[in-house]
């Protein structure tokens, strides 16, 4: 499925959080969504997900409204991880990843064999297997996180949308989650993650969509877009940027005036 | 799925069921004159003679009542508890059969109608419905225990008062005696006609609840990533809170406030179904049903000229288990909220 936002504007209350944008995230492609707080990038991924309703423009799948599919059909379609996710009560781990097979019209409690491969398949992916029987609120933050992620890639959607998935993990488990986030783009998956990282996202990105005060200010390679001039402006931070044949580096140093 | 949290889960509800078969027969069997539970069995069956009478005519009429009313409270406070994300949730402790029981109040009060009419359950679930409406107003989509509590409080409290301002200014003595008696609770000399009252809505609530198991456990996990995985979730929490409201104000129509089932029923029962809010719903209601008809049959063992009221007895149990459990999300409580 070919998600897209045209013109896209969505109010909060009465404050514009998102202003005129458009963005087409690409099947096989890992977009990486970075701005300053409040920038309205949880907006963004929150309007891409159908869940926050535009006041201007509209977000298109396939051409049609977003608003237009039903229910469950936008929830196979789309799968949407948010920022800092917990869980209410002490669910074990494989259930709360088979939670993510329910826009599939699946019973957590009587998963089909298809569904149960899903869930084992996204537990292994997020390096929870020998923890899967136990309670997700006796989890770490990160181990946490990755149960979550693990429920939103067990719906095998053709779009993943993920809020700041790297930001409670330890280091070798941020590189893992965005290894598999751009694993999940090789098997066709149009995959849109927020993040605050800038090294990551450099690292890592197909594709980096600045965005500032709700407006879109740049989008492309990483190369392209995490400028010295660009981090300065919009992130105020002076960065040493190096081009290397295996990525680009970026390490914000100083904060900028 | 997870062989471990499942074994204990799928014998519970049979033996639920085979509790609840024993506790209405010993139900039957239990008062002035006592029977053997066989003998009242057999009493139901055929209605024979004087048993048969005291059964089907002073004991079915209870039995059925505190089963039927124990159901739904025990499934409303599990449905609620789901939906609010906070085991502190259920009727009771949100205000809404004193809200059910200002409006039954104000019916009789009025003189709209008797005691045995359509009018007071529809006024009692109007007053509930107003009660947990307003209760979800105050306090929010996910409140923390400390709103929860308080804002239940406040919301009984002001439905008490008003309750006790229409009993103040009551020009009958008698009446007044017993609304007061009424609103403690109670399932004595209730009658088929008071079944028949109560039945249509207890059905009703319980065939709303109990298709939400898999919205809200899907909610366990936050009302954003329940609608990203297509739950209505606006939908569930109308249905949740409207039937919730329906099975409070039948029950306090029929049997006065009768509080902490919904409270208690569910943390009985979580542990045993791996703390899964969906699979938690029906033996939830089965628990509620075995433990108001347990609380109803301590009522007539009481040595005591006059039945203590079942409200009364029902708080003497549940009072110490929410305490517990506040004592248990102190720390919550200590930081204000999650």
């Amino acid at each position: 499925m070919r998600l897209e936002a045209r013109g896209l504007s969505v109010r909060l209350g009465r404050r514009a959080a998102l202003a005129d944008l458009d963005l087409a995230p690409l099947p096989g492609e890992l977009a990486v969504v970075v701005g300053p707080n409040g920038a309205g990038k949880t907006t963004l991924l929150r309007a891409l997900a159908g869940l926050a309703v535009p006041s201007a423009g509209a977000v298109l799948a396939d051409g049609r409204p977003l608003a237009a599919l039903s229910r469950e059909a936008r929830a196979r379609a789309i799968a949407y991880l948010p920022q800092g996710g917990s869980a209410s009560w002490p669910l074990p781990v494989r259930v709360v990843a088979a939670l993510g097979r329910l826009p599939h019209g699946e019973r957590v409690e009587a998963l089909p064999p298809e569904g149960r491969a899903a869930v084992e398949a996204a537990l292994a992916e997020v390096d929870l297997t020998p923890h899967a029987d136990r309670p997700v609120t006796e989890l770490s933050g990160g181990e946490r996180a990755r149960a979550l992620l693990a429920r939103a890639l067990a719906t095998r959607a053709p779009v993943l949308l993920a809020d700041e998935p790297v930001a409670a993990l330890d280091p070798h488990h941020q590189l893992g989650t965005l290894e598999l986030l751009r694993a999940r783009t090789r098997a066709g998956c149009a995959v849109v993650a927020v993040m605050h990282d800038l090294a990551l996202a450099a690292r890592f990105a197909d594709r980096i969509v600045v965005i500032e005060s709700g407006r879109l200010v740049a989008q492309g390679a990483p190369a392209a877009v995490l400028t010295p001039e660009r981090l300065a402006s919009t992130f105020r931070v002076r960065a040493l940027v190096e081009a290397r044949p295996d990525g680009l580096l970026v390490a914000a140093r100083d904060r900028a005036p | 799925m997870s062989g471990a949290g499942r074994a204990p889960g799928a014998i519970l509800v049979p033996a639920l069921a085979l509790a609840l078969v024993a506790l209405a027969l010993l139900s039957l069997a239990i008062g002035p004159a006592r029977l053997d539970p066989l003998a009242a069995a057999r009493a139901l069956v055929l209605g024979e003679g004087a048993a048969g009478l005291i059964v089907r005519e002073i004991r079915l009429p209870r039995t059925g009542l505190a089963l039927g009313i124990g159901f739904v409270l025990g499934l409303s406070g599990a449905a609620l508890q789901g939906l609010l994300r906070n085991p502190l949730a259920d009727t009771g402790v949100l205000g809404a059969p004193q809200g059910a029981a200002l409006g039954a109040v104000l019916v009789l009060y009025f003189g709209i109608a008797g005691a045995l009419s359509w009018a007071l359950p529809a006024a009692a679930i109007a007053g509930a419905l107003a009660a947990l409406a307003l209760l979800v107003a105050i306090a929010g989509r996910r409140p923390s225990t400390l709103v929860l509590v308080l804002s239940g409080l406040a919301v009984g409290s002001l439905a008490g008062a008003a309750t006790s301002l229409a009993i103040s200014l009551s020009p009958n003595p008698f009446a007044v005696t017993e609304i007061v008696f009424w609103l403690l609770g109670s399932l004595e000399d209730r009658s088929m006609v008071h079944v028949a009252l109560a039945a249509p809505f207890l059905a009703l609530a319980a065939a709303l609840l109990l298709p939400q198991g898999p919205h809200l456990r899907a909610l366990a996990l936050g009302e954003e990533t329940a609608a990203s995985l297509g739950v209505p979730v606006a939908r569930v929490r109308l249905l949740v809170v409207l039937a919730a409201a329906i099975g409070a104000g039948a029950s306090v129509a029929v049997a006065g406030t009768i509080g902490f089932v919904g409270l208690v029923a569910p943390h009985l029962v979580r542990p045993l179904v791996g703390h899964d809010p969906a699979r938690a719903l029906l033996p939830s209601g089965l628990a509620g049903a075995a433990l108001l008809t347990a609380a109803d049959i301590a009522t007539r063992l009481v040595p005591a000229a006059v039945e203590p009221k079942i409200g009364v007895l029902t708080a003497l149990i549940g009072v110490p288990v929410f305490l517990a459990i506040i004592a248990r999300r102190r720390a919550e409580l200590g930081e204000g909220g999650p």
